[in-house]
């Protein structure tokens, strides 16, 4: 009796494993799917402290608005600041009219050679306009660097990997200040100066000179820029797409000795997927991402508000996470998107059907 | 005691934990685990800090500048680091970072010096370019090198012997320093000037003094106007001064952390004894 009812039970509890075997299946391959994450089209809206890129493409790319009007600027590390002929008066002394044209030229095996130019009868912060910025151009396979160094007024420093010569046009009569900082001087007799920063006040010499001066930004391009009060928001084009071949989001830290964040917030969207929740992105959050086939730069504006640079980057990520989790959609998510419901939808009935065909055409023995 | 409220008993201990443990990791951790140095046997350990918040002013680095150096126009087989360590300091610990990249930063430091650090003379520490050539291959595509140079390339690194704490927490604030020199050769050096070069992470006016060990001020800097992330250098004229302890006080218009105190010992000759 107990051998016959044990015998009935093994029968029963086969017959359910076999049934079982479909969804188990199923649902194995659910779970496969969870754990496999693949590339991901996604939209990143960022506002970061600074950024890295590499630019991509094959035409040169125009970053800054075509005419950047400035209140400040300076570039550090330069092969040489040409201005025309000047009157300028050096440190104490009195002003004189320069023979030929001035010329500073940053020592570079100093750290933090310099020239600054700035307005000289108003103060630093009431941003009025000095000159504009000719165009400068980035190269497919430039390394670029953008970063918000002060935040009112707002300052920005441009890095660009590669020599570049550009234009300063100097707009109207007032003096300004010229500031070296271990920068040498040709054109006028070279001040005494043990400390290495010398500050000019300079005007142009005549009615007549051309108000332009040229820049070469030596081995790279270092450069920081005050937008002009009335520009901040203007400050890059408006209208942007870049390729990029690679992007970073972190900046070393010398007083911590190491890589952080430069994100301040954002929103992480994957792109074609409205349903799929979006990911905010936190201060300091660590933000890596990595395509080989690249991204698009869609987006570059300095933040009116908030200080910081807005960023929108769009692509296809094989590397996606913030604060060490992935972010990219796994093999489920893109199975289970909109498209391809009708294709879980075939997988549901095929998988049924097993069901029943187990159960009623090859049932378990007796 | 039911076995249903058993279990509830040991899910609400097991979400207060997880909740307390939680809120145990939100917090500032004690300062006695950070990262800090410690000692038998010396080591640094603890928790890292997280990033600073703060507006700081840093030393990233104190060259001693110096008639006679080499060119370096080609890479020579070794790198000779020199510096002057005085009698009764302690140990110097050499930290090399490239101030500014857009591809990658060179560091060097943990340095194991082949043989022990001889007090009160001029010390060296050299070690082989192939990782130096290498970086600036990588970094340098053939068509910038004439653009960058060399010579251009090590000038862009940042050189700190600190003497005695090293490490990330607040070091580069408050720190007594060997200045040094990067060289080729063994040919005795002459100090002309010191390089001391600082970086803030908040834009400022930058004021400072030197003081002698007698506290009298020897040397006023300038006002820097410092651009957060720029490098700006400090440099005193030396040559005439007399050899011995200075210290170099900086302060910077914000608040957060905005003083840098460098100590250091001024050695107008940076000469080899004989038998380096």
């Amino acid at each position: 009796m107990t051998t016959k009812r044990r015998s009935r039970w093994t029968t029963k509890l086969r017959q359910l494993g076999f049934a079982l075997v479909p969804a188990l299946l199923a649902v194995a391959l659910v779970i496969g799917a969870m754990a496999v994450r693949v590339t991901t089209p996604v939209e990143l809206d960022v506002l970061v402290r600074a950024v890295a890129l590499t630019v991509a493409g094959e035409t040169p790319v125009l970053l800054l608005n075509n005419s950047t009007v400035f209140a400040a600027f300076s570039v550090e590390g330069c092969g040489s600041v040409s201005f025309p002929r000047l009157t300028i008066a050096p440190p104490g002394g009195a002003p004189f009219e320069s023979a030929s044209a001035v010329t500073f030229r940053c020592d570079i095996r100093i750290p933090g050679a310099k020239v600054l130019v700035r307005g000289g009868e108003t103060a630093p912060e009431a941003a009025e306009a000095l000159g504009s910025i000719g165009r400068i151009l980035a190269a497919p396979g430039d390394r670029l660097g953008l970063e918000l160094t002060n935040v009112s007024p707002p300052e920005i420093r441009v890095e660009m990997s590669r020599r570049v010569s550009f234009d300063l046009s100097l707009t109207g009569d007032t003096p300004f200040d010229i500031v070296t900082e271990f920068a040498d001087v040709e054109g006028i007799p070279t001040p005494v100066d043990p400390d290495g920063v010398i500050e000019y006040r300079a005007s142009f010499a005549g009615p007549g000179t051309e108000r332009l001066a040229t820049v070469d930004s030596g081995a790279g391009l270092n450069m920081v820029v005050q937008p002009a009060r009335s520009e901040s928001a203007e400050l890059f084009r408006a209208d942007v797409v870049i390729p990029i071949e690679s992007v970073s989001l972190f900046q070393r830290s010398d007083a911590d000795d190491a890589f952080v964040s430069t994100a301040i917030n954002g929103t992480l969207n994957y792109a074609g997927r409205p349903a799929a929740e979006s990911v905010q992105i936190s201060a300091g959050e660590n933000v890596r991402l990595r395509s080989t086939t690249g991204f698009r730069l869609t987006r570059l504006r300095l933040d009116g508000t908030n200080p910081g640079i807005w960023l929108r980057l769009e692509g296809d990520a094989e590397e996606l996470s913030s604060n060490a989790v992935d972010r990219r959609l796994t093999l489920f998510d893109r199975v289970g998107s909109d498209r391809n419901r009708n294709l879980l939808g075939i997988v549901v009935v095929v998988a049924s059907q097993l069901v029943w065909l187990r159960k009623y055409l090859w049932p378990a023995s007796k | 005691m039911p076995a249903w409220r058993t279990r509830i008993c040991h899910a609400a201990w097991l979400l207060v934990l997880v909740i307390g443990g939680v809120r145990a990791s939100a917090q500032t951790y004690p300062v006695v685990l950070r990262y800090l140095p410690r000692v038998e046997p010396g080591r640094q350990e603890g928790l890292a800090a997280e990033p600073k918040s703060a507006d700081a002013i840093v030393l990233v680095s104190a060259r001693a500048d110096v008639t006679g150096l080499d060119s370096l126009g080609d890479w020579p087989p070794q790198f000779r680091l020199r510096f002057f360590l005085p009698s009764g300091e302690p140990s110097p610990d050499i930290r090399i970072r490239q101030l500014r990249s857009l591809t990658g930063y060179y560091m060097m430091d943990s340095v194991a010096p082949p043989k022990p650090w001889a007090p009160g003379v001029v010390n060296e520490f050299a070690w082989t370019r192939d990782v130096v050539a290498d970086v600036y291959d990588f970094q340098i595509p053939p068509e910038r090198r004439k653009d960058v140079t060399k010579g251009d390339w090590l000038a862009g690194l940042g050189l700190v012997v600190s003497l005695g704490t090293a490490g990330p927490t607040a070091s580069l604030q408050r720190l007594t320093v060997a200045p040094a020199v990067l060289t080729s050769s063994n040919r005795p050096l002459a100090v002309s000037n010191y390089l001391f070069s600082f970086r803030t992470n908040a834009a400022a006016k930058v004021t400072g003094v030197i003081r002698s060990s007698s506290d009298r001020v020897v040397y006023t800097t300038p006002e820097y106007q410092a651009t957060s992330g720029s490098p700006f250098t400090v440099r005193w004229p030396a040559a005439d001064q007399p050899e011995g302890w200075y210290r170099l006080v900086l302060d910077a218009s914000f608040e957060g952390q905005p003083q840098v105190v460098v100590r250091f010992y001024h050695k107008r000759s940076l000469a080899l004894r004989d038998d380096d």
